[in-house]
């Protein structure tokens, strides 16, 4: 029988609107990442892409520092205009190599010298490991700044080094204000997160892989070589990769200790934009370091989706 | 074929004892067994024979030559491991000729080893493969082949099947130890599993807290166990505190039983009674024996396990499966006691001389 | 004779080790030391291994100088803001991190990287316009937000690496004993994940502290950092000056060392920086 007006469903069960578990914990998972994301994107990857645009040669009206830049290269379209004169440039053809090699010189001092301490304190007991694994943390916790002052101060010209060395009756050739010096504040600074990324990936190795290895007769260098080395592969490209991106954009220790030409990508930057009024190739070179560091990044990125297929 | 030899060897760590002036010799080609619990100090004396470790006092000797201050490089030992053996990095191939080609082998005599080695322990044809693809077992086999492959002349095993799942654990012993006499080789195996020690050492070496307490075939570590703590920690054993009395009797529980004369046994010393489950035979209440309750009888296969009251003393009794019992009152007879006095072993009472009685 | 026979050799080794801990300890140190001497000299010159005379004229300069002042000053307010900003702003992306799943999670730790490989100059160059327009330039909290993009990425990968070594089963536990979510992560999560997060605010610290290129662009003249300072000092200044200062600017991060060394195990910073 059918009331009059109205309709009585079936019995049916009238479930609510309901989220999954699933959803939820998305929908939080994205709420409490969006701050730092945020900040992320309104202060690194708006300004990089503004940074871009305008190496590009589409310079921004509402802009003052850059519209009133020196010798600026506007275009309706992007151009390559930019990065053709810095090409042409043999400054800054100088610069790049500088950079490269210093980078690479310091990438490839600073794995072999920390591989060196990893492996000491991995593998020796007693006070003196203990006393190195706070030792090569000293550079960490001292400012980039005071470590480029210091490191000059020691190593000038007529400095407490060559003080000493000339009591012993040795020459000495100053690094400071030279590609060498440059290479020495790096290493120096890169150490500390070095040591202690290579030395995490040595005490994941079990000490019944080596004595397997001394058992079977195998001495020192064989059982680094073989054994060692080749399982303990990832931290070295982890450290390799972050050094070269920190060397290759670092401004401080190129900048204070450096030579005047050429420079390191970093400080040229800051020549062309405070000294030389001209903020585009600034930028340029900016774009360009993000690229070669992108590369490294993209090794890194590799290695470790690798490493979580090695057992 | 070797002979290996330990002198008096002392480890200590702080003011701790790991291993306290333990001695022992091997004989050609047998396989000996460092048995305990955790923390008895047999892994530190095998890794002191491996040269992983070096002992504070004492030497080891192989073939009578010391071999204490060599290290694990050049001794002629070679270890199989617990875990973490194969290094993951290389295939199976690699794995078992890396010591060969340390020694500069020729390609063509380290193929035939490798092969040779493989085939020993039951692995044909997996050189290829990477560790990460074999079972546990197949990796302690490898394990094996490896360090049989360099030709040692002892062969050492820490727990090497500690890892693997009891079934798999019964059949690789079985195969471990067929492949040790076949290939003749002294060996050292280390295990905290009595079961195991007992079915395949030729000695059994049994260690507590550091010290060697006793070293025998397995059978005379069951069936006279030097101490106490062997006595209880191989196989079952019932233990009944009691005194000497004055006529030379040992009164525990339900069971009076005459003692060899000792002098050294005054009337009142303190004496442990031991007995295996299956020195005490059950029957029915027309039989003779003391009289006992049987409260609980579980059928575990092959054979009975019953638990036996009587005069305040719970006992376990194994029976053999065709044997009819029934719950409630019954007789027991021991067939054959172990005295223990300070610890130690002072006597065995086989069937004729236990005299049975109430102790009243 | 094998080539490395003397490793065997006790004594060698402990010969090799010592000449490591050497070398190491002269190579960081001896540069720290002669600045830590050249803050207490007036004259030092070449050869002599010492200074020729000794003098505390410098600290006076240096302690009534009216930029120092204002330099210790920012320092020290905008350093501990950033951290406490920092903290608040990245925990709690550090546990979705670490404990949810959500779309685009792979991306978004991976995008953290990215913007660490964009060089700081070129950022600061274009942030400087953006600044403008909002006002924040020569303001102490643009100089803020510009030493916080130093500390994000800190801030977020090594908490996660924390939050990580929490076992589940810890927290489940408690969810058994009746803790709803949020108790469980203050009462469980939290205080097990502290050391990582004790780590990351010291780091975050000190690279505030430390932070110069941005806040000289976004904060000069007004808004001057001892860092900042430092620069001129260095260039205008004798040598007991520029020293002096860097002993005042090492000093919190000394501090801060003594505090950290029992925290700063190894594993939370390689554990953070492993990839996920």
């Amino acid at each position: 029988m059918v009331r009059e007006g109205r309709r009585y469903a079936p019995a049916q069960q009238l479930r609510p609107f309901a989220f999954s578990e699933g959803a939820k914990e998305a929908a939080l998972g994205l709420v409490l990442t969006l701050p730092p994301m945020i900040m992320l994107v309104l202060l690194v990857v708006v300004p990089a892409v503004e940074a871009l645009l305008f190496s590009l040669g589409l310079v921004p009206k509402d802009n003052v520092v850059f519209s009133t830049g020196l010798h600026l290269v506007s275009s309706p379209t992007p151009t390559l205009k930019v990065y053709r004169d810095l090409f042409a440039s043999h400054f800054f053809v100088d610069d790049l190599v500088l950079t490269f090699s210093v980078t690479f010189a310091t990438v490839a001092l600073t794995v072999v010298i920390s591989y060196v301490l990893a492996l000491y304190v991995r593998f020796s007991s007693g006070t003196l490991p203990e006393i190195m694994r706070s030792l090569y943390l000293i550079p960490m916790f001292v400012p980039v700044v005071i470590a480029s002052y210091a490191l000059i101060t020691f190593y000038v010209d007529h400095g407490l080094l060559q003080s000493l060395l000339v009591q012993v009756g040795l020459g000495y050739g100053s690094p400071i204000y030279a590609q060498s010096g440059v290479i020495l504040g790096e290493v120096w600074t890169q150490i500390p997160f070095a040591v202690l990324m290579i030395g995490s990936g040595l005490d994941g190795l079990p000490q019944e892989l080596v004595e397997a290895a001394q058992d079977v007769g195998a001495g020192f260098f064989s059982i680094i070589w073989r054994i060692v080395f080749p399982l303990n592969l990832v931290p070295v490209l982890i450290v390799a990769t972050f050094s070269f991106i920190g060397v290759m954009g670092s401004f401080t220790v190129p900048y204070l200790i450096g030579p005047n030409a050429p420079q390191m990508l970093g400080v040229a930057m800051n020549a062309y934009f405070g000294t030389y009024q001209q903020p585009q190739p600034a930028v340029a070179i900016a774009v360009l370091t993000f690229v070669f560091a992108s590369v490294a990044g993209a090794i890194y990125v590799w290695a470790t989706s690798r490493s979580g297929r090695v057992a | 074929m070797a002979n290996l030899e330990l002198q008096n060897l002392v480890k200590r760590y702080g003011a701790t004892y790991a291993v306290h002036n333990v001695s022992f010799a091997v004989h050609d080609s047998e396989m000996i067994c460092l048995l305990g619990p955790s923390g008895c100090g047999k892994t530190t004396t095998l890794r002191m024979i491996g040269g992983f470790i070096t002992p504070d006092e004492g030497d080891v000797l192989i073939d009578g030559r010391s071999v204490v201050k060599d290290p694990p490089e050049r001794r002629p030992t070679g270890m199989v491991f617990q875990r973490y053996t194969l290094w993951p990095h290389m295939d199976i191939y690699h794995n078992v000729a890396f010591g060969l080609e340390l020694r500069r082998k020729s390609r063509g005599e380290i193929d035939r080893a490798v092969r040779g080695a493989l085939e020993l322990v039951g692995l044909p044809g997996v050189e290829k493969r990477h560790p990460s693809q074999l079972s546990g077992g197949q990796q302690q086999r490898v394990a094996l082949a490896r360090a049989l492959v360099l030709e040692p002349r002892i062969l050492l095993l820490d727990e090497p099947l500690s890892n693997l799942d009891a079934q798999l654990r019964v059949r690789m012993r079985e195969e471990l130890t067929a492949i040790q006499r076949r290939v003749g080789i002294t060996s050292v195996f280390v295990t905290h599993d009595q079961e195991e020690a007992l079915s395949i050492a030729d000695r059994i070496a049994v260690m507590s807290n550091g010290v060697l307490v006793q070293m025998a075939t397995p059978a005379e570590l069951y069936s006279e166990p030097a101490t106490l703590f062997v006595a209880t920690f191989i196989g079952t054993m019932n233990l009944l505190d009691s005194t000497l009395s004055e006529d030379g009797q040992v009164v525990a529980g339900p069971f009076r039983v005459p003692i060899p004369r000792r002098n050294d046994l005054r009337p009142g010393s303190r004496i442990v009674l031991a007995l295996r489950p299956e020195d005490i035979v059950v029957g029915p209440t027309s039989q003779n024996g003391t009289p006992a309750q049987v409260s609980q009888a579980i059928d575990l296969g092959h054979y009975r396990r019953l638990t036996v009251e009587a005069d305040g003393a719970r006992l376990t009794v194994f029976a053999p499966k065709a044997q009819e019992i029934s719950l409630g009152a019954c007789r027991i007879q021991p067939q054959r006691a172990l005295f223990y006095a300070d610890d130690n072993l002072i006597g065995v009472s086989d069937k004729q001389a236990v005299a049975v009685g109430a102790s009243n | 004779m094998r080539l490395t026979w003397f490793l065997d050799v006790a004594e060698f080794r402990k010969a090799i080790g010592l000449i490591l801990v050497l070398a190491l300890g002269a190579f960081l140190l001896l540069p720290l030391a002669t600045l830590l001497i050249w803050a207490f000299a007036d004259v030092w010159r070449y050869p002599s291994l010492l200074p020729q005379q000794y003098s505390l004229r410098w600290w006076n300069w240096v302690f009534t100088n009216g930029d120092v002042g204002k330099a210790v000053f920012y320092s020290f307010t905008t350093a501990p803001v950033v951290t406490l900003i920092s903290a608040i702003v990245c925990l709690p992306a550090a546990y979705a991190f670490s404990r949810l799943k959500f779309p685009g999670r792979q991306v978004f730790f991976i995008g953290l990287l990215a913007t660490n490989a964009f060089p700081k100059f070129g950022l600061y160059i274009s942030i400087a316009t953006l600044f403008f327009e909002l006002n924040l330039i020569n303001t102490f909290w643009g100089v803020v937000l510009i030493q916080l993009i130093n500390t994000l990425v800190v801030m977020i990968w090594i908490p996660a690496a924390g939050f990580d070594a929490v076992a589940r089963e810890l927290e489940e536990a408690a969810r058994d004993a009746g803790a709803g979510p949020l108790r469980v992560f203050w009462r469980i999560t939290l205080p097990l994940a502290m050391p990582g997060i004790i780590v990351a605010g010291i780091l975050a610290f000190l690279a505030a502290l430390d932070e110069a290129q941005g806040t000289l662009i976004v904060g000069s003249p007004r808004i001057i950092t001892m860092p900042v300072l430092m620069y001129s000092l260095v260039s205008n200044y004798p040598e007991p000056v520029g020293a002096i200062f860097s002993v005042l600017l090492s000093l919190p991060s000394l501090v801060l060392l003594l505090f950290a060394r029992r925290f700063l195990l190894a594993g939370y910073l390689a554990a953070g920086f492993r990839g996920r």
